[in-house]
């Protein structure tokens, strides 16, 4: 079953997002800098964000599809 | 801009919608539905973003810099878990027709009543400014676009006729009772409005998005420049990083927390994720999807603030009205139109689905109940109820759009949009313990989710509604300042002399730490009543039991099928009632014929009104027509487990019985090929003891007549005696063959492999026919190589295939016989060939078989033993040769076989 394998691997993402965009990693890049004109926190979070989208959207595209045997519960 | 021009907009904007609800609902009928897809559902999960994100967020990021992201972060991370948790809510939905969050609450804990009504009344509590919110952004965005600049007309002392927010509150409203009321069954889906909202989530989207790009790169020259610019004033650039210290950084994680449980738990969210899900495969799509629509209206937030800050400086613009602000001051008119619309979309698809959710719990858990309550209400029963029921939701919708325009004219004039938005989130998160406690832990108890929610809202009233309260000029601020009752721990904002988190932080901090640990610590020494066990096993293992919802029954007493028929046929209508009755019997084989009714009929009865009305109340009208008898709690839980073992046990019985339907039909097949065997073997023995007795009776009757005439001539005693030698020598040719035959097919025969000569077996096998080359007058033609043809086989074998080829040519041959040999790849190919009359066409495969000739006794029977072939055939499989027959264009037949040179 997909849900064996897909979440997991969804948890774990989950986890490792809390972990960036909470206190001791914002505050690393809590700085007044700027990367190519855009303000570091901006980058950072929005970096951050995108990247975390691109993963959720390859695990649950990627991970491979159950075979045809219906779930049992359903 | 003309106030016609924009109440015309307004009204074609909205005729759209009604369109395409319209053809939403057209194409269900015709079964072609256009929500039925992911990408439909995670859009219209995008009712998330209201016109507090629209207006709102650029609000807030003015002043406040990145932090308003945070309501957007929660939800990404949440998406992660939508798999795992909001598929688990969606299947408890399904199975037990829940169709909004108090009644999600409610029939965890045991179908309650009371925390039906607590949970319906807070949800009021906490939609209804964030309803108003809606509202009042409508009227200031209207306002604008018909000033054409952010000055602020204060509305609130223009009453309904004069009033834009009046018009555009009834006109959504008669939208929601149009599209909303449809059906008395709630559980039902509603097509045409969850098709609206998605259409209003693209345009709210790309509105913004044309804002942010308009401002970004029209009134500046990209982001670095905006960027730049903004550096360069100390108020701005401070909203670079997060301000605050620690408590900024609480704050930051405060709110991504307080988003997260938003995501799952705001009564339209609820409606939009789980009521209206049409199939749990969507939310694949929607994990990433949504987030990528949050990602997405987010980006350009903070550069709309930044320039909103920079261009209207020192001119006291609020910064809640920056976004229409900006194309207007620029002389944009059509892109502020498209902003304006965009605004009114993001308002009216939170209002639409917002209202339509509490109108269901308040007529399912408030005015339904108190209803059936009354004796009166209750005999007076019939048909008509089911108008009733539609009726009691649209004056609730009306109701719900009324108490948001009050509020919004009393009170919400003075607040900014985010500020009222983050109250509701925190309102609702108050029902996170008792939801997903409830999803994960068995043991949680009525008595502790009711009274977590209960104490949790009074904090959260405390600590967030009072201080607004006091803002509004309802309560003296000495409240704030000193604390109720003058008591100093208890301030508002400063709980137990607290002072290092922001207002929204203290109040969720607060509030959910009581309701948790009340929760928690009432659950664990509750005694909880049958019900609630029954529906705690379904909850949290409803993986387990999906099944078992749809065949058991915990109910126990005594029911009549006629008085549950009229029930059901009160508020569904009788036919609607008598046909899902019968569905649910025939399939799981239930007699309708009988007067009193199966248990599990009651159940699925009140399954069945728990769509309509609500479980609580589903649960008391069944009861109203039945007697049950209390069950005990170790019965529900036998009854339970029963079930679930019955369905394994079905499934592993299931799977069983297809093993021996397997074994079965190999067997038979086994049982055919030996029968059929046992056929050729009778056939081959009939067909040689029929070939033996031919010989033995020439034997015998030659032998009588030289016996039985002694004074024979000598010649003729001679000739005689020389017939009986040739039939024996027949004789003994065919028992040899059959013994040959016999022991290739058996595999007893054991091939002696050696490099041969084929040249050598040709001139061997000539050699041996040559007698009876002469004795017909033949001439044989030889086609061979000058080499040597060198194979790896049995040479006593080969020479057998060819001597039988040889002499079965001689047979039929008139004048000339062919032998050829070819190389071809890695295989020889020899060939005899004779002129006599061929083979008909469709005997060429079947002269190979045993017998063949003596079988077609039709043919004019030539010598031989009608093995030899059959003899070739084996000894060239067992060569891994081949061997096959054809017709000469010019007549005669051609016999060919061929050998590997790679052998070995």
């Amino acid at each position: 079953m997909p849900e064996r394998r897909k979440s997991p691997k969804l948890i774990l993402l989950f986890v490792i997002l809390f972990l960036l965009l909470s206190y001791p990693i914002m505050k690393l890049v809590n700085l007044p800098e700027r990367i190519a004109g855009v303000p570091l926190l901006y980058a950072y979070v929005f970096g951050v964000w995108i990247i975390a989208i691109a993963a959720l959207a390859f695990t649950v595209e990627f991970t491979p599809k159950p075979s045809s045997k219906p779930d049992p519960h359903e | 801009m003309s106030n016609v021009g924009l109440i015309l907009v307004s009204l074609g904007y909205l005729t759209l919608l009604f369109s395409i609800a319209y053809w939403a609902e057209q194409r269900k009928r015709q079964g072609k539905s256009v929500i039925h897809n992911g990408y439909v559902y995670a859009l219209s999960m995008a009712v998330y973003c209201t016109a507090w994100t629209y207006y709102g967020s650029v609000g807030r990021a003015a002043v406040r810099g990145i932090d308003f992201v945070a309501i957007y972060l929660g939800p990404t991370l949440v998406a992660a878990l939508f798999w795992p948790i909001l598929r688990k809510m969606i299947r408890i939905a399904k199975t037990q027709r829940i169709n909004s969050i108090a009644d999600f609450i409610s029939t965890r804990y045991g179908k309650n009543f009371s925390i039906a009504i607590v949970v319906t009344l807070f949800c009021v509590a906490g939609i209804i400014p964030y309803i108003a919110l809606q509202i009042k952004a409508i009227a200031e965005s209207f306002d604008i676009m018909h000033a054409g600049r952010a000055a602020v007309i204060d509305s609130s002392t223009n009453w309904f006729f004069n009033d834009t927010a009046f018009y555009s509150t009834a006109l959504i409203g008669f939208f929601i009772i149009l599209y909303g009321t449809r059906s008395v069954d709630a559980s039902e889906k509603h097509e045409g409005l969850v098709a609206a909202i998605a259409f209003e989530s693209v345009i709210k989207l790309v509105a913004f998005l044309a804002v942010g790009a308009f401002v970004v790169w029209g009134l500046f020259d990209g982001p670095a420049d905006l960027f730049e610019q903004a550096s360069q004033q100390p108020q701005n650039a401070s909203l670079f990083t997060l301000q605050g210290g620690a408590s900024g950084y609480l704050g930051w994680t405060a709110m991504i927390v307080l988003s997260m449980f938003a995501i799952l738990l705001l009564p339209r969210q609820f409606q939009v994720q789980v009521v209206e899900n049409t199939s749990e495969q969507h939310v694949n799509k929607a994990i990433w999807i949504f987030p990528l629509y949050l990602f997405l209206i987010s980006l350009f937030v903070l550069p709309i603030a930044l320039a909103g800050n920079l261009i209207f400086a020192e001119t006291g613009t609020s910064a809640d009205h920056y976004v229409l602000a900006l194309p207007l001051q620029a002389d944009k008119p059509l892109l502020a139109l498209l902003t304006y619309i965009g605004g009114f979309s993001a308002a009216t698809s939170m209002m639409i689905v917002s209202t339509i959710a509490l109108s269901i719990m308040l007529s399912n858990n408030l005015i339904m109940p108190a209803l059936l309550s009354l004796p009166a209400f209750r005999n007076a029963v019939d048909t008509s109820i089911q108008k009733t029921i539609l009726y009691i939701r649209r004056f609730s919708i009306i109701g719900v759009l009324m108490l948001a325009y009050f509020y919004d004219k009393w009170i919400a004039h003075q607040q900014s949009l985010v500020s009222i938005g983050l109250v509701s989130f925190a309102a609702v998160a108050q029902f996170a313990p008792a939801v997903l406690g409830g999803m994960y832990w068995k043991q949680a108890s009525k008595n502790g989710a009711l009274w977590g929610i209960i104490a949790g809202f009074m904090i959260w009233f405390f600590t967030l509604v009072v201080p607004s309260m006091v803002s509004g000029d309802i309560l003296d601020t000495t409240v704030l300042t000193d604390g109720l009752f003058g008591w100093s721990w208890l301030k508002p904002f400063h709980l137990f002399g607290d002072s290092g988190m922001d207002y929204i932080t203290h109040s969720l901090f607060w509030s959910l730490l009581l309701n948790t640990g009340l929760f928690c610590l009432i659950s664990l020494y509750d005694k909880r009543n049958a019900q609630e066990v029954y529906q705690a096993e379904l909850f949290v293992d409803i993986n387990r039991f999906a099944g078992v919802q749809e065949q058991a029954s915990t109910w126990r007493g005594t029911a009549y099928l006629p008085d549950l028929k009229t029930l059901l046929a009160n508020f569904l209508g009788k036919d609607r009632a008598e046909s899902i009755l019968q569905g649910y019997a025939r399939r799981n084989q239930i007699q309708l014929d009988q007067k009193q009714a199966d248990p599990r009929l009651v159940s699925f009865s009140e399954r069945v009104l728990s769509g309509v009305i609500g479980s609580a109340a589903a649960r008391t009208m069944v009861q109203s027509v039945t007697k049950e008898e209390e069950v005990s709690m170790d019965e529900v839980l036998n009854i339970l487990h029963e079930n679930q073992q019955m369905i394994g046990m079905n499934k592993e019985l299931r799977r069983k019985s297809q093993e021996l339907e397997r074994a079965t039909r190999e067997l038979t097949r086994a049982n055919e090929q030996l029968r059929s065997l046992d056929e050729v073997k009778d056939e081959f023995l009939y067909t040689v003891t029929h070939e033996l007795r031919t010989p033995l009776t020439s034997i015998r009757a030659l032998s009588e007549i030289v016996f039985d005439n002694p004074d024979l001539p000598i010649e003729q005693q001679q000739e005689y005696l020389g017939a009986v030698i040739r039939e024996t020598e027949r004789l003994s040719h065919l028992i040899t063959q059959v013994l040959n035959l016999e022991k290739y097919e058996s595999g007893r025969q054991k091939l002696h492999l050696n490099a041969i000569d084929m040249g050598e077996v040709w001139r061997h096998t000539a050699e041996a026919a040559q007698p009876l080359l002469r004795e017909k007058n033949l001439t044989l033609h030889w086609h061979l190589p000058n080499t040597m043809m060198l194979l790896t086989a049995d040479e006593y074998l080969i020479r057998q295939v060819a001597y039988n080829l040889l002499s079965n040519a001689i047979k039929f041959a008139q004048h000339d016989i062919h032998v050829r040999a070819t190389h071809n790849y890695d295989e020889w190919q020899f060939t005899v060939e004779d002129d006599g009359r061929g083979i008909p066409e469709e005997e060429l495969v079947l002269i190979f078989d045993k017998f063949f000739q003596a079988k077609n006794q039709t043919l004019q029977k030539p010598e031989g033993s009608g093995l030899g072939l059959a003899i070739c055939r084996k000894i060239m499989d067992m060569h891994e040769g081949r061997i096959w027959a054809e017709n000469r264009p010019e007549g005669g037949a051609r016999f060919i076989f061929t050998l590997r040179t790679d052998r070995n």
